[in-house]
C-alpha cells in the first residue's frame, strides 16, 4: 500500500513547523504519531499535500505542572504521559485513559496532542478532556487562542482547529486530594476499540459524593459531559449511587447518538448508566488505596 | 518536489545502512524493499494487525504506520536481529516449544512485541501479557499456546538472567 506522494518537512522547533504551516497550502497537516492519520493515507481516504512531521520539535514534548495546571505538549508520546510521575500524581485520571488508548506499540508513537487532534468519538483522553474542563491550546505563526474541551470537538474527527494552526498542548486540572478517578470501557474485545467508555473523577466527604465529572466516548460523534448524572450524584451516599443513576430518566440528553455496526443507539443508551455506575464504584473502591 | 528523494542513515540490527527514499515510502516496504529484510511482515498496512511491528530506538512500533524518512538517525531492530547467530532466542525457542505458531505470519510482529514486554518485566502475570499482545492478531492459533509460551519464555529468563538474546 503506497500514499499519496507529499511534501516533507521536518522542522526543529515549535516556531519552524508553525512558520511552514503558514507557507504551506491549506491541504497540509502536521505529522504528529501517525497512528491515525498514516493509516488514512494508505487507505487514500487523505491525501495530504504536505507533511510537516514535528518528531523533533523537543519543545513540543514538555510535561508541566505550575498554577494547578498540568500541561502536555502536543508531543508528549501516549506511552510517556501514562508513565509519567508528574501525571499520575497531578491528574491520574489522564494516565488511566491513555492504559486504555490503542496498544503499547501504537501509544509508543501515538501522541496526547494527535489524539486529541484526531478526535476520534472513542478517543479516550477526550472523555478525560470534557469531562475535567481541560484546554486545548491552539496555534498558528503569530497567534496561540486557547480553546475549553467542550467547545473543541465539533463532530467525529472534526475540531475547531483551522488550516495553518495546530494543536500545540492540552491542559488538565490538577486534582484536589483526595478526588479519585476511574476510566472504565467496554468493547468487542477485552482489549481492543472501545463501544463506549466514562471517564469519572470524584471527591467524598462524609460518606456522601462531594464533587462528580463524568463524559461519555463512544455514544455520541462528541465526548458528551454527563451534567444530568454528576447532578443526581452529588450530595448522594455511596449506598444511594445506583438507584441515583436510575433516577435519571434521560442522562444524554439531546445528545445525537451513534448507532453502527459495533451496537446501536438503543445499546448505547442502555450502557451509559451501566458503566457510570461501574466507573463510580471501581473510583470509590481506590479510596482505601489512597487514604 | 514531491517525488523527490530524502538520503536517510538508519541503523538495523547492528548494521548501518544509507538510502534515498521517497518520502511517501512506508517503513515496512523500505525494510523489505530496500534493504531485504523480509522478517518483518506486512498485513494489514493500516496499523491493525501488528504484523509489522519492529523496534525503533527500543520501542516497538507499527512499520507500516511510521515512513521510512523518519528513521533517519534511528536504531532500529527486526525479527532479523532476535536469532543473529542462527540460533533461537529465548522467546523464539518458546513459541516453538509450545507451538504458539501455525502459519506464521504473525508471528514476527508477536515476537517483537513479546521482547518488548520481556524487556519491561521478567514476572509478567497471564493478564499483562494479553495486554502487551493485543495490538496483534493472529488467525490460527487462538492465542493460548502464544501466551503459554510468552510466560514460558519469561521463566527461562528469569532462570538465566544472563542470556544473551532476550
Amino acid at each position: 500500500m503506497k500514499p499519496k506522494a507529499f511534501r516533507y518537512h521536518r522542522p526543529a522547533d515549535k516556531a519552524d513547523a508553525l512558520r511552514m504551516l503558514a507557507e504551506e497550502d491549506e491541504d497540509a497537516r502536521p505529522l504528529a504519531g501517525g497512528q491515525s492519520l498514516v493509516p488514512l493515507m494508505n487507505l487514500r481516504f487523505a491525501a495530504p499535500s504536505a507533511l510537516i512531521d514535528l518528531n523533533a520539535c523537543a519543545d513540543l514534548a514538555t510535561i508541566t505542572v505550575a498554577d494547578g495546571v498540568l500541561e502536555i505538549g502536543a508531543m508528549v508520546r501516549q506511552r510517556e504521559a501514562e508513565l509519567s510521575p508528574v501525571v499520575i500524581e497531578a491528574c491520574p485520571l489522564v494516565a488511566e485513559a491513555l492504559a486504555l488508548n490503542g496498544h503499547p506499540a501504537t501509544r509508543h508513537r501515538g501522541t496526547v496532542g494527535g489524539t486529541i487532534a484526531h478526535a476520534d468519538p472513542v478517543a479516550e483522553l477526550s472523555g478525560v478532556a470534557v469531562a475535567l474542563d481541560a484546554e486545548i491550546v491552539i496555534e498558528r505563526q503569530g497567534g496561540r487562542r486557547t480553546v475549553p474541551a467542550a467547545d473543541f470537538f465539533l463532530d467525529a474527527l472534526t475540531t475547531v482547529v483551522e488550516p495553518g494552526e495546530m494543536v500545540t498542548a492540552v491542559r488538565f486540572p490538577v486534582l484536589a486530594p483526595g478526588t479519585v478517578t476511574a476510566f472504565v470501557e467496554t468493547g468487542m474485545r477485552g482489549h481492543g476499540l472501545a463501544v463506549a467508555g466514562i471517564a469519572a473523577a470524584l471527591r467524598i466527604a462524609g460518606g456522601r459524593i462531594d464533587w462528580v465529572r463524568l463524559a461519555a466516548i463512544g455514544v455520541s460523534p462528541v465526548p458528551v459531559r454527563l451534567a444530568a448524572l454528576e447532578e443526581a450524584l452529588t450530595g448522594r451516599a455511596l449506598g444511594e449511587v445506583e438507584s441515583a443513576i436510575a433516577g435519571v430518566a434521560d442522562p444524554l440528553g439531546d445528545a445525537d447518538l451513534l448507532d453502527n455496526l459495533e451496537g446501536s443507539s438503543a445499546y448505547r443508551r442502555e450502557l451509559v448508566p451501566t458503566l457510570v455506575a461501574r466507573a463510580v464504584r471501581v473510583a470509590v473502591d481506590k479510596m482505601g488505596v489512597a487514604a | 518536489m514531491t517525488g523527490d528523494k530524502i538520503d536517510i542513515s538508519v541503523t538495523v540490527n547492528g548494521r548501518r545502512y544509507r538510502r534515498a527514499v521517497e518520502p511517501r515510502r512506508l517503513l515496512a516496504d523500505f525494510l523489505r524493499y530496500d534493504l531485504r529484510l523480509t522478517g518483518t511482515h506486512v498485513g494489514c498496512a493500516h496499523g491493525v494487525c501488528g504484523a509489522c511491528t519492529v523496534s525503533i530506538d527500543g520501542r516497538t512500533a507499527r512499520s507500516c504506520l511510521t515512513f521510512a524518512v523518519q528513521v533517519d538517525g534511528a536504531e532500529l531492530e527486526t525479527v532479523e536481529g532476535l536469532a543473529p547467530d542462527a540460533e533461537l532466542s529465548a522467546i523464539q525457542a518458546a513459541f516453538h516449544r509450545n507451538h504458539a505458531l501455525q502459519c506464521g505470519f504473525c508471528t514476527p510482529g508477536f515476537l517483537m512485541a513479546a521482547r518488548q514486554l520481556l524487556a519491561e518485566t521478567l514476572t509478567p502475570t497471564e493478564e499483562e501479557v494479553r495486554t502487551a499482545l493485543s495490538g496483534n492478531l493472529c488467525r490460527c492459533t487462538g492465542y493460548v499456546n502464544i501466551v503459554r509460551a510468552v510466560m514460558s519464555a519469561a521463566e527461562d529468563l528469569r532462570a538465566n538472567r544472563e542470556a544473551s538474546h532476550v
